[in-house]
């Protein structure tokens, strides 16, 4: 039986008419008022939604930049601070104030005397002594220099 | 019915156009709500999911894609999720109430009342013993006049499916209602 044939559109018809008592109930007085009420509500929802959607958006995009633009700021002073160096200790040591008397090894002096992580370091000659200037600053970001030590070394023949 | 909505309906509501609320609900509300009805539902409940399914056809109507002919359709699946949403959080011991009650007025469902009224006590016991489903594509069917391609759309069924539910539907019908007379 397919949905073309006679008997199927009588059949159709005689349902139809069955049925037809639930299709003319009687609606509840007011049920238009109220689904009005409640589509209008669902409206307005959609709205203060997308609204609140877009303020959060703005806000999200605000404090990306202004953190963006606060990094690049600190960046900029960390880099600022970093140009002028000051030594605020400066050490004058001989070969003779070491604690021991025997000439440290290589291995053990290279460390001290190349410090690798100097923000400066200058090394000279002057009068058959090597002496070297080094300062090892230490900068937190936001907060500015929190350590800081230099150093005056003086190697060589001592008399 | 169809054609008693407003023209562009369906781009009017995505803009929240007042005319088109109020054409979308004088014309619909009167469907939405005696689908319920045939479904099920008790006369409160059923007025309840009624403004409760204008409500989220309204504040979803943004997500809706589709043309004025769709809209229909959209409202009655819309219509379909609430009531399903609402049974799912019917909890464990109002639905054994509901059981034990529906147990004890087996006859008295709202669609099978309004049907007894008519005389058809037969009619409502037999649309009263077909699957959910089933009963759910007839009331579309043939109360509704909804056609085959919009019914499959609310229930998310293949029109192939609808047809064969709807075939075997009638055919429980027409053997339960055999021997009434009816005026041809």
């Amino acid at each position: 039986m397919t949905q073309h044939d006679p008997q199927w559109t009588s059949d159709d018809e005689i349902i139809r008419k069955l049925l037809r008592p639930a299709g003319d109930m009687n609606l509840p007085p007011g049920l238009e008022a109220k689904c009005l009420a409640a589509a209008r509500e669902g409206s307005l929802t959609v709205g203060k939604t997308q609204q609140n959607l877009s303020d959060d958006l703005v806000a999200t995009r605000v404090r990306f930049a202004v953190s963006m633009a606060a990094s690049l700021l600190i960046g900029l002073g960390v880099g600022w601070l970093l140009r002028g160096q000051v030594a605020i200790d400066i050490t004058e040591i001989s070969e003779e104030s070491l604690p021991t008397k025997s000439e440290p090894t290589p291995e053990r002096r290279a460390p001290i005397l190349q410090m690798p992580f100097a923000t400066s370091q200058v090394k000279f000659q002057e009068g058959g002594v090597e002496k070297s200037f080094f300062t090892e600053e230490v900068y937190l970001c936001g907060v500015g220099r929190i350590l800081s030590k230099s150093e005056y070394r003086i190697t060589g023949e001592s008399k | 019915m169809e054609q008693n909505l407003v023209k562009g309906i369906a781009e009017r509501l995505r803009r929240r156009d007042s005319e088109a609320i109020e054409s979308l609900v004088s014309v619909l509300h009167g469907p939405v709500y005696r689908y319920l009805i045939g479904c099920g539902s008790n006369v409160p409940q059923a007025e309840e999911l009624t403004a409760e399914t204008f409500f989220q056809v309204l504040r979803s109507i943004e997500g809706f894609r589709g043309d004025d002919n769709q809209v229909r359709a959209f409202v009655f699946s819309t219509v379909r999720n609430v009531r399903s949403r609402c049974h799912r959080q019917t909890s464990e011991l109002e639905f054994a109430n509901d059981v034990a009650r529906n147990v004890i007025d087996a006859e008295e469902l709202p669609l099978q009342r309004l049907l007894a009224k008519e005389r058809d006590k037969q009619v409502a016991d037999a649309v009263g013993q077909l699957s959910d489903v089933a009963r759910e594509i007839v009331f579309l069917r043939f109360v509704e006049d909804t056609s085959i391609n919009e019914i499959a759309a609310i229930c998310d069924l293949p029109a192939g499916t609808v047809k064969s539910h709807l075939h075997r539907a009638k055919q429980e019908l027409k053997r339960t209602i055999a021997e009434l007379e009816y005026p041809q």
